[in-house]
């Protein structure tokens, strides 16, 4: 940044900011019905194909056994834990984005307290809470006293060192919102895998369902005692399973938006940060530019370069503001009576920006809360499913077969 | 040695690849299987440990003695005398004998104590409780369970630290400390005569054979987790500086 500015890049007074910031609050997720959960996460049709061998081989086998037998029963016990690893993967994924919303609400690294306390350090610098600083001070309002000014840019040596370690801060607190985007984009992928794995389950449920349907009605007139059987026992599991797995999926697919309403939220807090940020390193810059041109005593703050180089960590994308307009405000700053104003102008940004967090705050507060309502909603709703199909499991573990005829496939 | 063509080298190298290959597997065979060496390997390493801290405390425990005889005999009449010197003669070896009895861990004699067994230690237990049950059972089973041994060892070092309230946490104790001693001892339960019956044995086996896949599936979704906690890292770090 340093670099490509003019010559003295201290001395430069920075820009009123273009236009005002604007973050946007994410919209609630709504709630996603089982019916229009599936079909989200494409199968190949190679895949498919696959799926529905299976789904033939096993109707097959369960036509030619004895529907008393006790193979007879296997088979169907097969069907009642049809997809449950695919089941209890994502819901233990679920149980863990619930928690991320959640937890979003509560803390944001710390960012709004150190705003709260920037803007309380930046109130008390505020040169339009200080009356005229042109005007000169009387000692017992006779005899002239040294300047109102001066007085006013010595406040900024003893603010200099709060300012730079609650920046500090707010680049910590950035850091932790940009960690938990990275550990967003990794939870979503692994969900879009628990997605995919279910979506196909569905759809072995559902070819079960409407083949174990057409297989009964074939049967009715040759062994109408194995037609009922299929109809009481197998096609009741597998329905069974399909709502089962529907509602897993409904749970899941809004857990996924949820975490991407999430994802936003911390980007748009992430920029605001980084404009808090700017302004405050531009109106202290400002600061040193309008010290000098108006007791033309040059107010050194040390800490000032420091700032420099720590925001222009923080900023990378919104650092070009800085450099904007350079010249013109150069210009304003010789003309004796702007800068003042330029300075109030500056201080304005700030508040405008911390204005902005705070309404994107409220709003994505309520987005963010109707959101976890509608999710722990589901969630609830899933919960009974998981504990049968837990159930099942802990019933399963001493039997042969371990994820039975049925299992998710490897997608390509 | 005459020129070989091309195609003799190929098939000469097959030859000899096929002939190391079949070497390998009768070695293979009367070592038994990999999982059998290591835990045979564990076995001996364990005891040996166990000796070396018996013969450490032993040493201690009778220079201690030593030492406080004399410093007694010192103290109360400024000379070791006959009678203390038989007293040690005596004591110290008793006590040296005494020390080296004392087992150096608690170790689970029945399937029940696994389920107390603290978490941290809990695999590597269930590991050393069924190498030695292991006797007991089939002989056609024991290459399931040196595999389940296998996974046990694996999976100790991930469960290490873990809150006991975490999800894998309940799963492996549940796995561990329940299912697999009730499973062996359904097994050992039968008449030893009926125990070696293929039918028994074959049950056995599957059973084993479950807990050691619920095992590896255990191990591999910590691991999984693992490999996410560095995929976010290196996630966070492209982000931020990219």
């Amino acid at each position: 940044m340093a670099s490509q500015a003019p010559a003295t890049p201290t001395l430069t007074i920075d820009p009123p900011s273009p236009a005002p910031i604007e973050l946007t609050p994410p919209t609630p997720v709504p709630a996603v019905a089982p019916t229009q959960a599936a079909g989200l996460v494409p199968i190949s049709d190679e895949v498919k194909t696959q799926l529905e061998a299976r789904v033939d081989g096993f109707i097959d086998e369960l036509v030619t056994v004895d529907a008393n037998s006790p193979e007879f029963g296997k088979k169907v016990d097969a069907l009642t834990n049809l997809g449950r690893r695919e089941i209890a993967e994502a819901a233990n994924q679920s149980n863990r984005f619930l928690d991320r919303p959640v937890r979003s609400l509560n803390e944001d690294g710390g960012i709004g307290a150190n705003l709260t306390q920037l803007r309380r350090t930046v109130e008390d610098l505020d040169p339009s809470k200080r009356g005229d600083l042109t005007a000169r001070r009387k000692l017992f309002g006779l005899v002239p006293f040294g300047g109102r000014a001066r007085q006013y840019f010595d406040s900024y040596k003893s603010a200099q060192g709060t300012i730079q370690s609650i920046l500090g801060s707010l680049a910590n607190g950035k850091d932790e919102l940009l960690r938990d985007n990275a550990a967003i984009d990794v939870e979503r992928q692994n969900l879009w895998a628990a997605m995919g794995k279910l979506e196909q389950m569905v759809h072995v449920s559902k070819t079960l369902d409407a083949k174990l349907e057409d297989k009964a009605a074939e049967l009715d007139a040759t062994d109408p005692a194995k037609a009922t059987a299929i109809r009481q026992t197998a096609l009741f599991y597998v329905r069974q399973r399909t709502q089962d797995l529907l509602t897993q999926m409904a749970v899941t697919v809004q857990g996924y938006l949820a975490l991407d309403l999430v994802k936003k939220n911390n980007v748009e807090l992430v920029k605001g940060v980084d404009r808090a940020s700017t302004t405050t390193v531009a109106a202290l810059r400002t600061a040193v530019t309008v010290a000098q041109a108006m007791t033309n005593q040059k107010l050194v703050l040390d800490q000032v370069t420091a700032l420099n180089t720590t925001t222009a960590n923080i900023i990378d994308k919104t650092g070009e503001l800085l450099r904007q307009n350079t010249a013109r405000i150069h210009e304003q700053a010789s003309n004796a009576a702007v800068p003042v104003e330029t300075l109030k102008r500056a201080f304005q940004n700030i508040y405008a920006t911390m204005d902005a967090i705070d309404t994107f705050k409220l709003k994505s507060l309520e987005s963010m809360k109707t959101t976890v309502n509608t999710l722990s909603a589901e969630v609830e709703k899933s919960r009974g499913y998981i504990a049968r199909a837990q159930g099942q499991a802990q019933a399963a573990v001493s039997g042969p077969a371990q994820d039975g005829p049925f299992a998710a496939l490897p997608q390509r | 040695m005459g020129e070989l063509s091309p195609d003799e080298a190929v098939a000469r190298a097959a030859l000899i690849d096929a002939r190391v290959k079949r070497a390998e597997e009768v070695m293979l065979r009367l070592a038994g299987t990999r999982e059998a060496r290591e835990a045979t390997a564990r076995s001996l390493k364990r005891t040996a440990r166990d000796i070396s801290v018996r013969i450490q405390r032993s040493v201690g425990a009778m220079g201690i003695t030593g030492v406080g005889l004399v410093g007694y005999g010192l103290a109360t009449t400024g000379i070791v005398g006959l009678d203390l010197m038989i007293a040690g003669a005596l004591a110290v070896p008793a006590v040296g004998a005494a020390a080296l009895m004392i087992p150096t861990r608690r170790k689970v004699e029945r399937p029940e104590q696994l389920a107390q067994t603290p978490l941290d230690r809990l695999s590597g237990a269930a590991d050393e409780w069924l190498g030695r049950v292991k006797i007991e059972l089939p002989r056609a089973s024991w290459q399931e369970a040196d595999r389940v041994r296998s996974r046990l060892v694996e999976l100790q070092p991930l469960l290490a630290g873990r809150a006991p309230g975490d999800a894998e946490a309940i799963e492996a104790r549940r796995l561990i400390g329940e299912h697999l001693p009730r499973l062996v001892r359904a097994s050992l339960a039968l008449p030893p005569a009926q125990r070696g019956q293929p039918e028994a044995a074959r049950e056995l086996n599957g059973g084993l054979a479950v807990i050691g896949g619920e095992l590896g599936r255990l191990t591999e979704t910590i691991a999984a987790a693992k490999v996410d906690a560095l995929r976010v890292e290196s996630r966070f770090l492209e982000n931020r500086y990219r």
